[in-house]
């Protein structure tokens, strides 16, 4: 019963951490901001709407955005959400790879069109993501020697519940999984959501030329992954929550969505975004957290 | 009064072209600028060019007058380079070629308007048919273009931007403007009044006061008729109004191009208040409807002295608070720092003008150094940077904020009584002997703005000049982004805020 509301538990909460995003965004810079169910309602209109495309694209372009929501909502099924079982038990490398692959469908996409918007966002998307893999890959590794295995669920499942003020390697890994999440999901400081100037656009860019449906699976997608980012992180913040008895873990899931919607949202209004060059020593200084998560971990 | 001048024209018959390029040079190396460069045909067939360059020391402001041929002159480009962007308008406008001219390609015309078509030219077709546009290649491996424009995303004026790129570095920007042209100097011919005020409160929207003031004081100079004292304060307050909310607008407008939340929501709304402060002032958020010939509009309310000191404290309060924490904060600066510079060379060379100037370090303010009335009693403290980063243009904006609320506080002290106010009709020129020049000169906030007309012995305006400074200002952005990479372009294009009708006329 569980295993079966994972997936819809993601999709639902998904567009709720959105508007939790922009509600606390909105309310740190003194404004009311768009009621949470606006990101519900313009999907709901994105998917009622037909395509407009460019007429250089081929089937690429029409594959990638089924393939980018697909890929999401698989990764949905294999992110511990309330309980430590999941659907779609996985390794973490295939984990790690399977986060790529919206990605290169993406980029693919952004270059089909023939525009130049398209190649300059797929170009920087491929750079910073080139640049966080290695943040990503360590600090799953370290999450793995915490809970003794290899699968996803295994291994934030295997933490043994506890003070986590007593273990710094976990509080180090979550931390360098923020910053990861930042970079991932195209937010301040590494990229800007809401900003309209294609110039500086890194994923927004790429999906500039997609519209209707596609864009809403996109989005959607989009919502997705920012929500198993935040499910990995809180997950392995507050190891009880993913074996609390079956009442209170839903409520319970959508507190910690809620809560990291906060911290992105604090995040973002608190500072500025950092130029081009720089995402390099940003996700430079994730990696390096997550060596020194491990070094933590071999220490003891 | 130094912020008008006059040029007797019948007593000083044109001199040859060569004679005008020695003037150039001169006023180059002696450390004068050009306020305006342009040409009039006073008969059919017979081209005139007029040069009008000071700023070196208190009100100085010189002219000289060649006569050219009407099929093409040798371009100055090589003597005084600040008359690049002129010499391309006046072969737009006039069709006489700039013969060695570094451009070829149109600046006030789009490719849609028809070939052969000069506006200004009284009479007979162009002695040459109009080029198309022809951008500049640059070939290597790498090297990509991106255009953008000239419709935006984003409810913007339109202007086309041409990147050649190696990667994400800039090599080269071909800024290619002329959608917004719009006839402004053939509607400003004619008789003097008070259609030339109002028409110049529109030639850039956000410079409704800067501009008009300019039309004004020509005008009255012309008709022989100064504003009174209290109009002048009107004015002068209105000016430096104008220039808080449009400086509050930019470092809001920065503060979203960077992604920075806090600047925007509070810059946006302090400009906001700034403007409601014109609104009571003038009657218009936006100044316009203020200027009169010969003092302000009859049904401006204008506001009580004392309470508008009182609200321009409490909203230099704010702005103080607000500025000091988006100039602080380390991701902001770190942003800013270094990106989109200009160098004091380069901006000496193109002589930009106003904000951006100053922030490359040209010491260069026209309420010094052309003082009007109000400001001839007490010059403003004139905000200066050397950098000719992004950083620079910001911290200019914000200091130059505090000193005009400084200025405006101690300006309030002694504002004139306000039944000075009678606006009066234009008389007959004061100078009824033969053709002369005017030259009104105005720093509005975003720079230079000059307005020079030529009368006829019968008083009508037979040519009416304008310079907005963003017409100064675009070449120095396009340097100011070489070697920045494409993704700081808007913030660059942001600092320097340069207005496309402004350019476009």
């Amino acid at each position: 019963m569980e295993l079966a509301l994972q997936i819809p538990a993601y999709l639902v909460l998904a567009p709720f951490l959105v508007g939790i995003i922009r509600k606390a965004k909105a309310f740190l810079s003194c404004r009311q901001g768009p009621p949470l169910r606006q990101t519900y309602i313009d999907l709901f209109k994105l998917f009622r709407r037909g395509i407009v495309r460019s007429r250089t694209a081929s089937w690429v372009f029409d594959l990638s955005a089924p393939v980018i929501l697909g890929t999401s909502v698989v990764l949905a099924g294999a992110t511990p959400l309330f309980s430590r079982a999941v659907p779609l038990p996985m390794h973490f490398i295939l984990y790690i790879y399977l986060m790529s692959l919206p990605r290169f469908f993406q980029t693919l996409a952004g270059l089909d069109t023939g525009s130049a918007f398209g190649g300059l966002g797929s170009s920087r998307e491929a750079t910073v993501a080139a640049m966080a893999e290695p943040a990503l890959l360590l600090s799953l590794c370290g999450v793995g020697f915490l809970g003794k295995s290899q699968l996803l669920d295994g291994m934030l499942g295997g933490i043994p519940p506890g003070r986590i003020f007593l273990r710094p390697e976990l509080i180090l890994i979550a931390g360098t999984l923020f910053l990861v999440l930042l970079a991932e999901n195209s937010r301040i400081p590494v990229d800007d959501p809401a900003t309209h100037l294609e110039l500086t656009m890194i994923h927004e860019a790429m999906v500039l030329d997609h519209s209707g449906i596609d864009l809403g699976m996109i989005q959607l997608a989009a919502a997705l992954r920012l929500t198993v980012f935040s499910a990995l992180i809180t997950g392995l913040l507050f190891p009880g929550s993913l074996s609390l008895p079956p009442v209170l873990a839903l409520p319970a899931a959508a507190l910690k969505i809620a809560l990291s919607g906060l911290v992105v949202g604090v995040v973002e209004s608190g500072m500025a975004r950092m130029r081009l060059s720089r995402i390099a020593s940003f996700l430079m200084t994730a990696t390096v957290l997550a060596v020194i998560a491990l070094a933590v971990r071999f220490a003891r | 009064m130094s912020c008008v001048h006059a040029f007797d024209l019948s007593a000083h018959p044109p001199r040859p072209e060569e004679d005008l390029r020695s003037f150039l040079r001169e006023q180059t190396a002696g450390g004068d600028r050009l306020l305006v460069f342009f040409a009039e045909e006073p008969s059919p067939g017979r081209i005139l060019l007029h040069a009008v360059s000071g700023g070196s020391g208190p009100g100085r402001c010189v002219h000289a007058c060649a006569e050219a041929s009407p099929r093409s002159f040798r371009t100055f480009t090589d003597v005084c380079p600040g008359t690049h962007w002129f010499e391309r308008e006046i072969y737009d406008m006039f069709g006489i070629v700039p013969e060695g001219h570094p451009e070829s390609n149109p600046l006030r015309f789009h490719e849609g308007w028809p070939k052969g078509f000069f506006p200004l030219r009284g009479a007979g077709p162009a002695s040459e048919q109009r080029r198309g546009y022809r951008f500049l290649r640059i070939r290597g491996e790498g090297i990509h273009e991106v255009a953008v424009g000239p419709v935006h995303a984003g409810i913007i004026e339109p202007g086309h931007f041409r990147f050649s790129c190696a990667g994400e570095t800039i090599q080269n920007l071909e800024i290619r403007l002329g959608y917004q042209h719009k006839g402004t100097e053939s509607l400003l011919r004619g008789k003097p009044g008070m259609r030339q005020v109002l028409l110049s409160e529109s030639i850039s929207g956000d410079t409704a006061v800067g501009h008009s003031n300019a039309c004004a004081r020509l005008l009255e100079r012309i008709a022989g008729t100064p504003a009174g004292f209290w109009a002048e304060t009107c004015r002068s307050a209105a000016l430096e109004i104008e220039r808080i909310a449009n400086h509050c607008g930019d470092l809001g407008g920065l503060s979203t191009d960077i992604g920075y939340l806090f600047g925007a929501a509070h810059f946006a709304r302090l400009r906001g208040t700034a403007l409601n402060l014109l609104m009571r002032l003038s009657g218009s958020r936006f100044g316009r409807g203020l200027n009169r010939v010969g003092g302000i509009g009859p049904r401006v309310p204008g506001i009580d002295p004392g309470a508008l000191s009182a609200e321009l404290r409490a909203l230099l309060a704010e702005i103080e608070k607000a500025g000091e924490i988006l100039l602080d904060a380390p991701s902001v600066v770190s942003r800013m720092e270094g990106t989109g510079r200009l160098l004091p060379h380069t901006a000496e060379t193109l002589q930009v003008v106003g904000v951006a100037g100053r922030a490359s370090g040209r010491d260069i303010d026209a309420r010094r150094d052309f003082a009007p009335p109000r400001f001839a009693e007490r010059p403003p403290k004139v905000v200066v940077a050397a950098e000719g980063d992004v950083l620079a243009r910001a911290r200019v904006r914000y200091e130059e904020m505090r000193s005009s609320c400084a200025w405006l506080s101690a300006a309030l002290a002694s504002p004139g009584a306000p039944d000075e106010t009678s606006p009066s009709r234009p008389g007959p020129p004061s100078a009824p002997g033969g053709r002369a020049l005017f030259v009104s000169i105005e720093e509005g906030w975003r720079g230079e703005i000059v307005h020079a007309a030529i009368v006829e012995a019968g008083g009508d305006i037979a040519r009416y000049k304008v310079v907005d400074p963003s017409f100064r200002n675009w070449p120095g952005l396009a340097f100011a982004v070489r070697r920045n990479v494409i993704s700081d372009f808007p913030l660059c294009n942001k600092s320097f805020n340069l207005s496309y009708s402004g350019a476009d006329l």
